[in-house]
């Protein structure tokens, strides 16, 4: 079962869907769960040891991931939108992203959960990263 | 309402739908942490509200981290790896009490895992004795029911298999061991069937020349009998021409005789003649006289002629006698060269006889030969044979010690059995 109903070149994720991945230190994906694969368009060998940036839409400002890795790196968790892109194709989808810093027998690594946002959320969000380079 | 501003009222709904969206999951973000109430007593309530929606929105962190870890884990352990257990603990109760009973499940699995493991491992160290066991709650007709029911299956395969191993090893030892016996009997035997073999042959090449000598020998025979028969033809002519000459001598023998008669007739009518001249000379007186001594003379003669005569009759009778006489010899001589003739023709069909003999020997010779050389081809491939079948044997014996040796050295149920029935049996050291 899909886990969104496109939307011209939107990917509009279900309301139960629950996209999580998993960076090292420096942001190289070390999981990916199914929901996270099915939207991203790609498998999980395809995202298991690239850099998170694979998923990067030119539409995010980059003071937005400043903001997430600054905040992360000093141990809190972060939350935003982002907007992401879909692999070799125009598509895109929205979601609503909690990152974790997770220490793990003493290693470092980061957790992404991602809900879907709703519309008025994403229109901010719009609004907002218009603002922001 | 109770005296509040339609503002105000329109903000509190506005929050109350925001809290449950939230709460269930409907919306990510609180919109109206920054939105203040008019009315007195709503302003004690709005920051009740936002310290508990951010509580709540903490909580729901909480808890999805929990499940994003759970997700990871439970990968790990759909890959196999059972050593990690869900840490984060969910804020929901019910979260909560499925991870703990999700890390159960993964303990469990994994010591039942282990257990197979190990067990796994002891038979890899050639152990076979033991297995692992059902547990009382295992449900039946489960896969775990199935897989120990399976491992039981198979430790009870492996241990016939090696029984019958270790069994047939040991008889393969013994027979194999038997089977060398055989083949150095075999072995020897041909050795021996080799000699007597040569020695035939050399009893063989010695009656070859026998026999040739034979053949030779009759064959001189039979040229010596045909010059004995040209010699005794010879003879017989020659005896006939005596024969011959024996008769032309009696002939003229009789021929003789007459002409003796003549001669004694004549001699008697000239001694008469004489006689009668005597007479006359004497009549005659002294003219007679002369004449009366050549009567005498001539009486003389005459009476000489005869005794010659008789002396040749003797003498032709003698001739005649000795004559008869070699025609007798002559005749005799012929019976008896007629009689080496027939003995000659009898010698001839024995020569022939021992010379056809002589040949179907060497017929035989050259049979019982092929025969022989045959014999030694044979014994030679046998002998060949003995020892290929001996390096077999050696081999078999090899490889059916290392199969008992192999058995042996495994642990088995019914191996101690085993060992102990055929070492009785065969007093084969194991
Ligand atoms: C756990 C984690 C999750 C991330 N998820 C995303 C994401 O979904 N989309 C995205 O564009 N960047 C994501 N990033 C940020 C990327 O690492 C990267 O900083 C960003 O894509 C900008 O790329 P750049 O650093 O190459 O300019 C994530 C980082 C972390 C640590």
């Amino acid at each position: 079962m899909s886990i969104y109903t496109s939307n011209g070149n939107e990917r509009v994720l279900s309301q139960e869907s629950f996209l999580v991945s998993e960076t090292d230190e420096k942001g190289i994906i070390i999981f990916a769960n199914d929901d996270f694969c099915q939207a991203a368009g790609y498998s999980v060998d395809e995202l298991i040891g690239k850099s998170h940036n694979i998923v990067r839409h030119p539409d995010m400002p980059k003071a937005a991931f400043k903001d997430l890795w600054e905040t992360i790196k000093r141990g809190e968790t972060w939350n935003g939108f982002v907007k992401n892109a879909v692999k070799n194709s125009s598509e895109y989808y929205w979601v609503y992203a909690t990152v974790f810093p997770v220490l793990r027998n003493g290693k470092r690594s980061y957790i992404s959960c991602r809900k879907k946002p709703v519309a008025d959320e994403i229109a901010s969000s719009i609004d907002l990263y218009k603002t922001l380079v | 309402m109770f005296g509040i501003s339609s503002k105000d009222t329109q903000l509190l709904e506005n929050i109350i739908n925001e809290i449950f969206d939230i709460t269930t999951g409907k919306r990510n973000l609180f919109r109206y942490s920054k939105s203040e109430f008019s009315t007195n007593s709503l302003k004690k309530i709005k920051q009740i509200i936002d310290t508990r929606i951010q509580d709540s929105i903490k909580q729901n962190q909480t808890d999805m981290y929990a499940v994003a870890e759970s997700q990871r884990i439970i990968l790990r352990v759909k890959n196999g790896w059972y050593s990690e257990l869900i840490e984060p603990i969910p804020a929901s109760a019910e979260l909560n009490s499925f991870k703990i009973t999700l890390n159960d499940m993964i303990k469990v699995n994994q010591s039942r895992f282990d257990d197979m493991a190990t067990l796994l491992e002891t038979y890899a160290k050639n152990d076979y004795t033991s297995c692992i066991e059902l547990h009382q709650t295992d449900e039946a007709g489960g896969i775990l029911e199935r897989l120990i029911k399976g491992m039981h299956a198979m430790q009870n395969t492996i241990n016939t298999m090696l029984c019958n191993s270790l069994q047939n090893g040991i008889e393969l030892q013994n027979d194999a061991g038997n089977l060398k016996q055989a083949v150095e009997a075999l072995s020897t035997a041909s050795n021996q069937q080799a000699a007597s073999l040569e020695e035939t042959a050399g009893a063989m090449e010695e009656m070859t020349s026998n026999v040739q000598q034979n053949a030779q020998k009759a064959n001189d025979m039979a040229s010596m009998a045909a010059q004995t028969d040209a010699s005794a033809k010879e003879g017989a002519q020659l005896a006939q021409r005596t024969a011959t000459a024996m008769t032309e001598i009696q002939v003229a023998t009789d021929s003789i005789n007459n002409a003796v008669a003549i001669i004694e007739n004549i001699a008697f009518q000239t001694n008469i003649l004489s006689l009668n001249a005597a007479v006359e000379a004497a009549t005659a007186g002294d003219a007679g006289k002369g004449f009366a001594v050549v009567a005498q003379e001539v009486r003389n003669l005459a009476n000489r002629s005869a005794d010659a005569a008789k002396e040749i009759k003797a003498m032709a009778a003698q001739a005649a006698a000795k004559s008869n006489e070699g025609m007798n010899i002559a005749t005799e001589l012929t019976r008896g060269f007629e009689v080496i003739a027939g003995k000659i023709e009898q010698t001839t069909m024995l020569v022939q006889d021992v010379s056809n003999a002589s040949r179907e020997q060497m017929q035989g010779i050259g049979q019982i030969n092929t025969a022989v050389t045959q014999l030694d081809q044979m014994t030679q491939e046998n002998a060949k044979i003995a020892a290929e079948a001996d390096t077999i044997a050696n081999a078999t014996i090899e490889k059916a010690t290392a199969m008992v040796e192999d058995a042996a050295s495994k642990n088995f149920i019914g191996k101690e059995q085993i060992k102990g029935k055929l070492q009785h049996i065969c007093n084969t050291n194991v």
